[in-house]
């Protein structure tokens, strides 16, 4: 790329609208997104995928990025909402992952542990890790790209294209079976649809 | 804590992705920058664009069935002008070879002086079988850059040059022979000229050249009776001579737009030619496809941009359902796509300056 400096002060719509006449432009937004979405891929399926989930994201977000709106300064939401979409096909990958951490008798047997996972600790996430294998896929995403992500609610619906309304009954409906797990209570059946607007 | 400070809890001292764990992501998008061609500026998305887009996108395939291929050409026409709504999503591969047909009505026709080239560049991936000292077969997956620099009328010299980027194993569990990995990798990188003359007052190669397609009709049915003459003279199998030939006079018209808008009308008509919603060409562009299976075992694909319907490439995808007719094959067919990807068409002055050890060839008339 011509000129790497003034690059890495552009915001990510400039940079995304750069990169349709210098695509190597698009280089400085992985450097600037990819270690923090790489710990968000690793959170949800493990350092061994995580690399993977990172690199298939940016080459989808590269190969469309005449698709970005370049209205929205921050191109966060919408690249974990191709994250999103990836992470989603490998959804058993995920699931399995959360079950075999509620599983592990120690917490030595869980290849990649949170530094949190002190035996005190370990018992009360153990049931909310159960919680996170047992939400319907739409919550869990809200849910994590608030907790994980940092998104904010209006973030989370450009990522997911969903109106913010549903952004909230879906994390509604996760942070309540999250308590349930929390306060050892067992979770009510599923809740109702989506509630738009 | 509430319940949110407990699931941020979960993982909550995983470090972010270091330059040693991103190293591999980023050389695989830059590679895939560095192999895309800059675009022309677009336009920013206007308010109604963004009022209308997920309306669009839901209600159009309906309406474009409904109206059928008059309909479709009408979208394509409003999309070449503004695309201010999104893209029209063709229903059949008639459609799409319609909305194809009317987005090259704005491409004018490159007209290169006698003296000057038309230089195409192109991604090429091909697929190669060898045999491992166990006795079991893997296979490579080679991309490499192709151009051409094909002279606008004949008597100057036509240059060939090759480049190949990557060998890889198609199959990681079946990793490549060890000596031909390092065989193979000694090439990447490495320019490859073959420099063609030719004293001839037409164009070697006579039914298909660069130089030849300026003689070809774009008037549908008198395309369509030559395509057809050229297609019976072809060793191919008969049901396949015709998507055969099609393909091969749409890749090299890429110079002259109204021709391949022509034969694009043509191929329409093709018998048992599907849409491919999602096909990706071989530079990692997504696109819809028109394609054809051959029945037995591979499908040939042309791909089109979404949403300009430019032509972008071909590819041949194998599917297994058939074994192919004739002998047992000693080698085994490759399994990964092969194609080509066209990645720019221009006209230039003059050749490049060769590589030192460029070949020449003269062809005889």
């Amino acid at each position: 790329m011509a000129d790497l400096a003034t690059a890495l002060e552009l915001s990510d719509a400039e940079l995304v609208h750069r990169s349709w006449r210098e695509p190597e432009a698009f280089a400085v937004l992985f450097d600037r997104h990819a270690p923090r979405l790489h710990r968000y891929a690793t959170r949800r399926l493990g350092r061994d995928a995580a690399e993977d989930v990172v690199s298939e994201t940016f080459l989808v977000a590269f190969q469309h990025r005449e698709r970005f709106d370049l209205g929205y300064t921050d191109a966060r939401p919408w690249l974990y909402g191709i994250a999103s979409n990836v992470i989603g096909k490998r959804l058993r990958e995920e699931i399995a992952r959360y079950r075999a951490h509620a599983r592990a008798p120690d917490p030595t047997e869980i290849s990649y542990e949170p530094d949190g996972d002190s035996p005190g600790l370990l018992a009360l996430n153990r049931p909310l890790v159960t919680m996170l294998a047992k939400l319907r896929s739409g919550d869990r995403d809200v849910l994590l790209l608030i907790a994980w992500g940092e998104l904010t609610y209006e973030e989370v619906a450009q990522a997911l294209d969903i109106p913010l309304g549903t952004v909230r009954s879906r994390l509604n409906r996760a942070r309540k079976k999250a308590r349930h797990a929390l306060e050892g209570t067992p979770m009510l059946s599923v809740m109702d649809e989506d509630c738009d607007g | 804590m509430d319940e949110m400070d407990a699931v941020r809890s979960l993982w909550a001292g995983t470090p972010e992705g270091s330059a040693k764990d991103l190293a591999t992501a980023r050389a695989s998008l830059l590679r895939t920058c560095q192999s895309t061609p800059e675009r022309q500026e677009q336009p920013r998305p206007s308010p109604r664009r963004r009022l209308f887009g997920r309306m669009w996108r839901r209600g159009l395939p309906r309406l474009a069935t409904a109206a059928g291929l008059a309909g479709a050409v009408a979208a394509a026409v409003l999309v070449h002008q503004g695309n201010l709504m999104g893209p029209a999503t063709p229903a059949n591969a008639k459609e799409l070879f319609a909305l194809a047909a009317a987005a090259t009505e704005g491409q004018p026709d490159l007209r290169p002086r006698p003296d000057q080239y038309v230089r195409t560049s192109s991604l090429v991936a091909a697929g190669l079988m060898m045999r491992r000292s166990d006795g079991q077969w893997a296979e490579a997956l080679q991309v490499r850059r192709e151009e051409r620099w094909v002279p606008a009328e004949a008597g100057l010299p036509m240059l060939q040059r090759e480049e190949t980027l990557s060998t890889s194993p198609a199959d990681k569990d079946r990793p490549l022979p060890a000596h031909i990995t390092k065989a193979l990798s000694k090439r990447e990188g490495v320019v490859e000229d073959i420099l063609y003359s030719t004293s001839c007052k037409d164009a070697p190669d006579a039914t298909l050249s660069f130089l030849r397609l300026h003689t070809w009709p774009t008037e549908v049915e008198a395309l369509s009776q030559r395509v057809r003459a050229v297609a019976a003279r072809r060793p191919s199998p008969a049901h396949t001579r015709l998507w055969a030939t099609l393909s091969e006079l749409i890749r090299l018209s890429a110079a002259r737009p109204s021709l391949t808008g022509a034969l694009y009308q043509v191929a329409a008509g093709v018998d048992g030619v599907t849409l491919v919603r999602d096909a990706v060409d071989v530079a990692g562009r997504v696109g819809v496809a028109a394609a054809f299976d051959d029945g037995e075992g591979t499908r040939y694909e042309l791909i089109f941009d979404r949403e300009t319907y430019r032509y972008l490439g071909e590819r041949e995808v194998p599917t297994g359902d058939r074994a192919p007719r004739g002998p047992a094959r000693e080698v085994p067919r490759t399994q990964s796509p092969s194609g080509s990807a066209v990645m720019g068409v221009e006209v230039v002055d003059r050749l490049p300056k060769l590589s030192a050890d460029a070949s020449r060839m003269t062809i005889p008339c």
